[in-house]
């Protein structure tokens, strides 16, 4: 086995575990907002993962830079979606789990407006 | 923007793999078309930023450059620590968590600056940025488990905020 393949068996099961996880947490996350963080987070790291696992499989520097293009595409647009998703279901009143910490947004929004 | 413009058609070639006359004008007239649709806030941003920065103290490029990549190597780190974090709670068999949202006051102005900070905090432990006031002065985030509500807040500023405004006031 080579270098290349066995950097591309690692970064491509490292990258399905967390795929995995993330679906794992959105099964067991009680709500929503949680939920946002499992997938913001497990999938972003995920997908890095099995971009890196292609970069490496082709074994070309010319694939790899299309790679990391893409990596930095996913790192400027997931956190942008998981903000929308979250912003998205508070405004829609999506209720959270009961808990003992405070919601410092309750009551900020104007409700016409939808703006803060 | 012309400039803008010439780079994302050489972008679209280096990633087409093909530097024919044809692609540069596709390239080019695909660049054209996303500046002219977002060249109203591009025009904002680009100049609220240069006004910011000419009021702050000089920084020399070397400094410059270091900031940036220190602050890209302190990214992926806690990137992957939020991984981690996350993995394991999720693991565990006992859910145990104390979800919130906390209004952060923000010092960082720049629009760059605000839109770096909010995605770095989304893609570190147990943060997701939820929305920000309509002054830009607030930032609120959502907490996976908050135990002490002003250690969490002072966490943010002192780790993240900070290095930020390093780079974009």
């Amino acid at each position: 086995m080579t270098i290349l393949e066995m950097l591309t068996i690692f970064f491509a099961t490292v990258g399905v575990a967390f795929i995995l996880l993330a679906s794992f947490g959105v099964l067991r996350l009680p709500d929503i907002y949680t939920r946002v963080h499992a997938v913001g987070k497990a999938g972003t790291l995920g997908v890095i993962g099995v971009l890196f696992g292609v970069g490496f499989y082709f074994g070309s520097l010319l694939v790899l830079a299309k790679m990391l293009a893409l990596i930095g595409f996913f790192l400027l647009t997931s956190p942008v979606a998981a903000h929308m998703v979250g912003r998205a279901a508070y405004l829609t009143k999506v209720k959270a789990m009961p808990s003992n910490a405070p919601d410092e947004l309750a009551g900020r929004y104007d409700e016409q407006r939808r703006l803060l | 923007m012309l400039v803008l413009n010439f780079v994302f058609a050489l972008i679209w070639m280096a990633l087409k793999e093909e530097f024919s006359f044809i692609d540069f004008i596709v390239g080019f007239g695909l660049g054209f078309a996303i500046i002219a649709l977002s060249q109203k806030v591009l025009q904002d941003q680009i100049i609220r930023t240069s006004q910011l920065r000419s009021e702050d103290s000089y920084t020399s490029y070397p400094e410059r450059t270091m900031k940036t990549f220190s602050l890209m190597v302190f990214m992926f780190w806690s990137i992957i620590k939020a991984n981690i974090e996350v993995a394991r709670l999720i693991i565990s068999p006992r859910l145990n968590i104390q979800p919130g949202i906390l209004a952060i006051p923000l010092d960082v102005q720049s629009e760059i600056g605000i839109t770096l900070l909010s995605n770095l905090i989304t893609l570190t432990p147990g943060t997701v940025s939820l929305d920000i006031s309509h002054d830009r002065k607030t930032l609120y985030v959502h907490f996976m488990d908050i135990a002490d509500p002003d250690a969490a807040r002072r966490e943010i500023k002192e780790n993240f905020e900070r290095r930020v405004m390093d780079l974009f006031p």
